[in-house]
């Protein structure tokens, strides 16, 4: 069997956004697909799992790309530089990447595109935030078309509007997406309607990250070893996507339902 | 003639008063958080399945990491997170749809509890109740709760078998001193049989690098190949002092062969947890025809033919 335990790592450079958000640099040097995520554990705290949102092989580093959201996320965000996280990874079931492509993400799910984003710097890549404060990683993805909802930055409205339009003209091979799951949700259906594949990352509460607890499970899959990142049609077919996730528990906790 | 005979023939085993296509046996707290899970299970080919444990109200566990893989095994202080009896109970009220028998896992911290969850347990389509009495590393229950006793297991057996007729397995601790007198508790409290082994713990890792132990919880319990020789030695113990009573051999089965020498120990079922991080979750599958090539390779067409067969008789 493997030997898997999380190695302390050090924080080699930092990037804020705002008070949302911050990208790490972390010396981690390894083997990488783009959608594979890692688990960063603060030692005494908690331990959970953070997309690589930047691979950079001939340095040995990796990128995570944290939004404050709980202690944990706030704590990682918070790392500086020289400070040191533990971590194990990568896991999990990659995209398929097709440079024939459209890549959509709202919110921090940028994070687990960005990598298919630098790989096929021809693919119009759609990106929503609620508001200007919360953009990330702007300047590395300029040709980025971002959504704002307040249209305090970009266009106002969702990533997901000019989806239809862009698919029928430019006929795409595949859409990949990230981010909240009624945004994906929607994503899965244009794509159904238009007849192109998709791609899209799921995210579950998980534990051991290995396959082994079942924490994550949806329709009988588990998220991280089976996913996280499943082929649309998969999902719509099943009944859990954008419908439940398992809390920390284990109780089924219901999500938001599109209007 | 052997030769050809087909896996599920090979491998029937009867335990419980059903009869399951494999003595593979998914392990509590493996994967059995949903039912959907268990589904993909009986659909793979497991010989029946086991829940993640199930107590009165729901727990959150420990925080992570909570399962980690170190090389020789895995250690893990999940901490019994569960959705509590009322939500376990709707997730599992129709099992009509699982292809193999599943086990209810009970678990409490006081004789109302063990009371009420099997009462409720007692209701729904479970072939059997195990209760594990040996989780090194949960405050409450199992050995922190000093569970692991005689008296203790006379006095769970007695409150669960007054709620339900349903086969009750008591799940003993790795490396018990006092393991047959916990069997000769199980066997005169009614017990069907005996699950052994669970983890080994109190067990404990620290990264050296961040001066702190990496389980969230500190200490956790040890599973996987380094279990294996505890696994082996108890069920050899337990069939030799209770013939009778079937045991469910678990920790550390890898493939074929380490569930072949468990059921040459004695056990009928062969419990697997660990197994599904080294072979996947196909594990179930892949270690049932590797059980079954061994014994189309050796002439052997039925696991009674080998049952206990490392005992000197
Ligand atoms: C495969 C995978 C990849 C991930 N990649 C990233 C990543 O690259 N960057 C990143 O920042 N996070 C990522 N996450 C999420 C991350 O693991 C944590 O769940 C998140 O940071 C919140 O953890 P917390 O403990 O700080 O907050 P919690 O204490 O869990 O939550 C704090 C508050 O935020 C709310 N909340 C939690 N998650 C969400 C959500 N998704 N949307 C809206 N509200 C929410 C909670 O309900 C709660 O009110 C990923 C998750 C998975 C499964
Ligand atoms: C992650 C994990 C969670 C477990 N949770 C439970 C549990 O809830 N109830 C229980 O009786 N045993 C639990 N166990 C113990 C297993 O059922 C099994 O006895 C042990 O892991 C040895 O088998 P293995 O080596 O095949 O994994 C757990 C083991 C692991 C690794």
């Amino acid at each position: 069997m493997r030997n898997d335990l999380p190695v302390m790592c050090s924080i080699l450079k930092r990037v804020e956004y705002g008070a949302t958000a911050a990208s790490l640099t972390i010396q981690y040097p390894c083997q990488f697909q783009p959608g594979q995520f890692i688990m960063a554990w603060i030692p005494g705290v908690d331990e959970k799992p953070f997309s690589i949102s930047r691979h950079n092989p001939t340095a040995g580093t990796i990128e995570l790309t944290v939004k404050r959201l709980g202690p944990v996320s706030a704590h990682i965000a918070d790392l500086t530089v020289g400070d040191r996280v533990g971590i194990r990874g990568p896991y999990g079931n990659p995209f398929n990447p097709q440079a024939d492509c459209v890549i959509v993400s709202g919110g921090v799910g940028l994070a687990a595109v960005a990598p298919l984003m630098e790989m096929f710097p021809n693919a119009p890549a759609l990106y929503g935030e609620n508001s200007s404060t919360q953009i990330m990683l702007a300047d590395r993805f300029p040709r980025m078309r971002i959504f704002t909802m307040d249209g305090s930055a970009g266009e106002k409205g969702f990533p997901t509007d000019p989806l239809p339009e862009i698919l029928a003209a430019r006929k795409p091979k595949v859409v990949y997406t990230c981010g909240p799951e009624v945004m994906m949700a929607k994503v899965a259906r244009i794509c159904h309607d238009a007849g192109v594949a998709g791609q899209i990352s799921l995210e579950r509460y998980m534990k051991c990250a290995v396959g082994v607890c079942g924490q994550c499970c949806m329709d009988g899959e588990r998220v991280c070893v089976d996913g996280p990142v499943f082929d649309s049609e998969r999902l719509l077919k099943g009944k859990d996507f954008a419908f439940r996730g398992l809390d920390k528990s284990g109780t089924w906790v219901y999500k938001a339902q599109p209007e | 003639m052997t030769s050809s005979q087909s896996r599920d023939s090979l491998l029937r085993t009867d335990l419980f008063g059903r009869t399951l296509t494999s003595p593979l046996i998914l392990a509590s707290g493996i994967l059995g958080t949903t039912k959907s899970l268990l589904k993909r299970l009986g659909e793979i080919g497991a010989g029946a399945v086991t829940i993640k444990s199930i107590s009165v109200a729901p727990r959150a566990g420990h925080p992570n990491p909570t399962v980690l893989s170190f090389g020789p095994g895995m250690i893990n202080a999940v901490g019994y997170s569960n959705p509590g009896l009322k939500k376990a109970c709707e997730e599992y009220a129709d099992l009509s749809d699982v292809a193999c028998p599943v086990i209810g896992s009970l678990i409490g911290t006081k004789a109302e509890e063990f009371a009420q969850v099997a009462a409720a347990f007692s209701l729904l389509d479970f072939a059997a109740i195990e209760i594990p009495i040996s989780c090194p590393h949960t405050p409450g229950y199992g050995k922190l709760a000093r569970q692991d006793t005689p008296e203790a297991v006379l006095e769970i057996l007695s409150i669960v078998s007054g709620e339900t007729d349903k086969p009750l397995f008591i799940k003993v601790p790795a490396a018990a001193q006092n393991l047959s007198e916990l069997v000769d508790a199980s066997d005169q409290g009614g017990a069907a049989g005996i699950t052994a082994v669970n983890t080994i713990g109190p067990g404990m890792l620290i990264n050296i690098d961040a001066r702190r132990p990496y389980l969230g919880f500190g200490i956790g319990g040890v599973s996987g190949p380094a279990l294996k020789p505890l696994a082996v030695s108890a069920t050899y113990a337990i069939n030799e002092q209770a013939p009778h009573l079937p045991i469910i051999g678990t920790g550390g089965v890898m493939n074929g062969r380490d569930a072949i020498e468990l059921i040459m120990a004695g056990a009928t079922g062969v419990g697997m947890g660990t197994a599904v991080l080294d072979r996947g979750i196909e594990a179930f599958a892949v270690i049932a025809d590797e059980m079954a090539e061994w014994m189309r390779d050796n002439d052997i067409s039925n696991l009674n033919e080998i049952r206990g067969a490392a005992h000197a008789k």
